[in-house]
C-alpha cells in the first residue's frame, strides 16, 4: 500500500488552500501523471468487474459501487492504447467530470500532492508522450507531471466509442 | 757318362835292344798283372816284327782291359748313379710325397734295369693307392656328412615325432580323462535323469491341479461374468427409466417456467398464477435434482459393474489363458517325460558307449605310449648313427689330410 | 425499455435469468414468447453475447412478426425482482459499447446481469449475418 506523498504535510490543508494546486498523481505508462484533485471523489479496491460484450478496449466494464453503477476506464488504453492488467482487488480512482462520474484505472496510485501556481508550465509542444489529453506539465521535487486535461479525455473516450 | 780317366799317357819306353825291348813288355805285363793298365809300349821302338807283334798285342791287351775296365767303370758308374736316382727317388717320395713321375731312370744294366723296373712299380703302386686313398677318404667324408646330416636330421625329426608322440600321448591321456569324466557324467546324467523324471512326474501331478484350479476359476470367472452381465442390463433399465423421469421433470419445469413467465407478464394480475407455477417449478426441480442423483448413482454403479466386468473379463481372460498356458505346460511336461526318457535311455547307452570308448581310448594310449618309446629309442639311435657319423667324418679327414700329402699329379 | 436509476417503481419487474456463454443475463419477460427446449431448426447462436456451450432453452421473441429464438445454455428461472434493481448502463458505456443488444444492468445476488434487450440483440445478428453472408 502506497503512501501518499505529498509536498506539504496535510493533504486537506493543501486542498483547501487557494496558493496551491492540488493534484492526484497516479503512475501510467512507466510516468507521473496527474489529474485535478477536486475531480477524484475517492480510490477504492475494485470489486468484481462485470464485462461488457462488444465493448471498446479502454472499456474493462462495469460495477457496482454502493448502488452505483460506474464504467472502468483503461487510462493506459486511452492515451497509449497499452492495456493495464487489472488485477482483483487493485485500486480504481473514482472522478467525475461534469456529469460524467466513472472509475480509472492506472498501474499505481499514488496519492495527492500540492504544487504552488508557479510550478505549472504549459505542455511543451515537443512532448515525447501522448499531448492531446495534457492540461499542463506541473514541476514538482520528484520530476515533472503530465497533467491530464479529464473532461477532453472523456469526450475523446465517447467520441472513440461511436466512431468504432 | 762321366769318365773317369783313370789312364795317364803310356809312356812309350824306347826299347834299346830286343832284351831291352822285351824287357818294355816285360814291364807292361807285369803293371798289366799289377792291374796297372796304363803303360803301352811304344810299338814303334820296335823292330822285331815278332816282337812288335807281340807289343801290339799286349798294347792291345792293355787298352781292352783299359778299355774293359773304362766300361766296366762306366757301367758301375751307371749303375751307382742309377742306384743313386732311384734312392733319391724314393728319398723324395719319403720325404716330400712326390708321387708324380717314375724314377726317370732307363738302365739296360740287366742287374739295374729290374730293379728301377721295380722302384718305378712301387711308385706307380704307391700313387695309385694315394690316389684311390685320397678319392676314398673324399668318398668317405662325403658320406659321413651325408649320414651326419641325415643322422641329425633324422634326430631332429626323432624329436619332432617324439614330441609329436608325446603332445599326442598327452592329447590321449586328457581324451582318456575327459572320456572318464564323460563317463562319469553319463552315469550322473542318468541318475539325474531319474530324478528328472521323478520330479517330473510330481510336477505333472501338481500341474494338474492346478489344471483343476484354474478350470474352477475360469467356472466362477464365467458366472461372475454373467452375473456382472445381468446387473449391467438391469441398471441399464433403471438408467432409461430414469431417463424418462427426467424427460418428464424437464418438461414439467419447461411448464411452469412458461407459466411464470405469463404470469409475469399478466404483473399483478398473474401474481398468483406466478406463485403456482414458481411451486411447480420448484417440485420439478426437486424430481429433476432427484433424478440427477439417480443419474449419478447409476453414473457410480455403471461404473463400478464396467470396471468389475472389465476385471471379470481380465480373470476370464487369464483364466483362459492360464489354462492355456497350463495346457501347453501339460504338453511340455509330458514332452519332457519322453525326453528324459530318452534321455535316461540314451544316457545309459553314453555310459556304455563311453565304457567301451574308454577301454579303446585306453589302447590308444597305451600304443601311443609304446610308439613314444620306440621313437625315444629311434631318436637314441639316431643320436648315435649321428654321432658316430661325427667321428667318421674325423677319420676321413685325417685320411684326406694324409693323402693331401702326396703330390699325385 | 431503459428504466432510470432513481425512478421508484413500487412494482416489480419480470426477468428471465439465463446463462449464455459462461455469464449470467436477464431479459424482460415480457419480450419473451415463450421458452422451449429440444431445438428445432433456426435457433440463433451466434450474437455479441458469445455462444451457448450446449443449448439446453430456447428463448423465443417475436421480431417483426416471426418468432426468433436465441439459443441458451439454462434458464435460471423468471423472477420478480424490484425495479431499482434494474439500471442502465452508465453513459460512457452506452455511448461506446457497439451493440444494442444490451439494455442496461440488474442487480442480482450481488451480481450485475446483463440486461439484454432481446429483440435488438436477435435484430443486429441477423444483420450482421446478412452483412457478413
Amino acid at each position: 500500500m502506497r503512501e501518499l506523498r505529498h509536498e506539504t504535510s496535510d493533504p486537506w490543508e493543501a486542498l483547501g488552500s487557494p496558493d496551491q494546486v492540488a493534484l492526484f498523481v497516479f503512475r501510467l505508462l512507466g510516468e507521473r501523471y496527474a489529474v485535478h484533485a477536486h475531480l477524484v471523489h475517492e480510490v477504492i479496491r475494485a470489486g468484481a468487474l462485470t464485462r461488457l460484450p462488444a465493448a471498446p478496449a479502454f472499456l474493462l466494464g462495469v460495477f457496482n459501487h454502493r448502488g452505483e453503477i460506474l464504467a472502468v476506464l483503461d487510462l493506459a488504453q486511452l492515451l497509449a492504447e497499452e492495456n493495464t492488467s487489472l488485477a482483483q482487488g487493485a485500486r480504481v480512482a473514482i472522478v467525475q467530470s461534469g456529469p460524467w462520474k466513472l472509475a480509472l484505472v492506472a498501474e499505481a496510485l499514488e496519492g495527492l500532492v500540492s504544487v504552488p501556481p508557479t510550478a505549472l508550465e504549459p505542455p511543451p509542444t515537443s512532448w515525447p508522450g501522448p499531448s492531446e489529453f495534457l492540461e499542463c506539465v506541473a514541476q514538482t521535487k520528484d520530476g515533472p507531471l503530465s497533467v491530464l486535461d479529464l473532461p477532453r479525455l472523456i469526450e475523446v473516450a465517447r467520441a472513440r466509442g461511436t466512431s468504432a | 757318362m762321366r769318365k773317369t780317366s783313370a789312364t795317364k799317357e803310356p809312356s812309350r819306353a824306347k826299347a834299346r835292344t830286343d832284351a831291352g825291348q822285351a824287357e818294355a813288355i816285360f814291364r807292361v805285363l807285369e803293371k798289366l798283372a799289377t792291374g796297372d793298365y796304363g803303360e803301352r809300349i811304344d810299338v814303334e821302338a820296335i823292330d822285331s816284327p815278332h816282337i812288335k807283334k807281340i807289343a801290339t798285342l799286349v798294347n792291345a791287351v792293355a787298352e781292352h782291359a783299359t778299355e774293359q775296365i773304362r766300361t766296366a767303370q762306366e757301367r758301375n758308374q751307371n749303375l751307382r748313379n742309377g742306384v743313386q736316382e732311384a734312392l733319391d727317388a724314393i728319398l723324395r717320395v719319403v720325404n716330400q710325397g712326390e708321387l708324380s713321375g717314375s724314377t726317370g731312370i732307363r738302365s739296360d744294366n740287366p742287374i739295374l734295369e729290374p730293379m728301377i723296373r721295380g722302384i718305378d712299380q712301387l711308385l706307380e703302386t704307391l700313387r695309385a693307392f694315394t690316389l684311390e686313398m685320397g678319392e676314398a677318404s673324399l668318398q668317405i667324408s662325403a658320406s659321413s656328412a651325408e649320414v651326419l646330416a641325415a643322422a641329425t636330421q633324422h634326430e631332429s625329426s626323432m624329436t619332432h615325432q617324439a614330441s609329436a608322440v608325446h603332445e599326442t600321448t598327452a592329447t590321449m591321456a586328457e581324451l582318456k580323462s575327459a572320456a572318464g569324466n564323460i563317463a562319469d557324467n553319463a552315469r550322473t546324467v542318468a541318475a539325474v535323469a531319474e530324478q528328472t523324471v521323478v520330479a517330473a512326474r510330481a510336477g505333472e501331478a501338481a500341474l494338474r491341479s492346478l489344471f483343476q484350479a484354474i478350470a474352477t476359476i475360469s467356472q466362477d470367472a464365467e458366472a461372475i461374468h454373467e452375473a456382472m452381465e445381468r446387473l449391467s442390463r438391469r441398471v441399464e433399465r433403471i438408467g432409461s427409466v430414469v431417463e424418462v423421469i427426467d424427460e418428464i421433470a424437464d418438461r414439467s419445469d419447461l411448464l411452469a417456467l412458461n407459466a411464470a413467465l405469463e404470469g409475469a407478464k399478466a404483473g399483478e394480475a398473474g401474481r398468483g398464477f406466478s406463485i403456482v407455477a414458481a411451486e411447480m417449478r420448484r417440485l420439478a426441480e426437486n424430481v429433476l435434482a432427484s433424478t440427477q442423483e439417480i443419474k449419478t448413482l447409476i453414473g457410480e454403479i455403471r461404473e463400478a459393474t464396467d470396471e468389475t466386468a472389465r476385471a471379470t473379463e481380465r480373470n476370464r481372460a487369464s483364466a483362459k489363458e492360464g489354462e492355456e498356458q497350463a495346457n501347453q505346460a501339460m504338453q511340455s511336461v509330458q514332452a519332457i517325460l519322453t525326453g528324459i526318457e530318452e534321455t535316461s535311455d540314451a544316457a545309459r547307452v553314453i555310459h556304455l558307449a563311453t565304457q567301451q570308448q574308454r577301454s579303446a581310448t585306453e589302447q590308444v594310449v597305451q600304443s601311443m605310449t609304446d610308439l613314444e618309446a620306440a621313437t625315444r629309442q629311434a631318436q637314441q639311435g639316431a643320436a648315435q648313427a649321428a654321432g658316430a657319423a661325427a667321428e667318421l667324418a674325423k677319420l676321413a679327414d685325417r685320411l684326406s689330410s694324409l693323402a693331401r700329402r702326396f703330390r699325385v699329379s | 425499455m431503459i428504466f432510470g436509476p432513481r425512478e421508484v417503481r413500487a412494482n416489480e419487474r419480470g426477468i428471465v435469468v439465463f446463462d449464455l456463454g459462461g455469464r449470467r443475463h436477464a431479459v424482460e419477460a415480457g419480450t419473451v414468447e415463450r421458452i422451449v427446449t429440444r431445438e428445432e431448426d433456426g435457433w440463433i447462436r451466434s450474437t455479441v453475447l458469445g455462444r451457448p456451450e450446449h443449448a439446453r432453452r430456447g428463448l423465443v421473441t417475436t421480431l417483426d412478426g416471426r418468432p426468433r429464438t436465441l439459443a441458451v445454455d439454462e434458464v435460471l428461472g423468471v423472477e420478480r425482482v424490484p425495479a431499482d434493481s434494474i439500471a442502465p448502463l452508465p453513459e460512457v458505456a452506452r455511448l461506446t459499447l457497439r451493440t444494442r443488444g444490451i439494455a442496461g444492468l440488474v442487480a442480482r445476488d450481488d451480481e450485475l446481469l446483463l440486461l439484454v434487450d432481446l429483440p435488438e440483440l436477435i435484430r443486429e445478428s441477423e444483420e450482421e449475418s446478412t452483412s457478413d453472408a
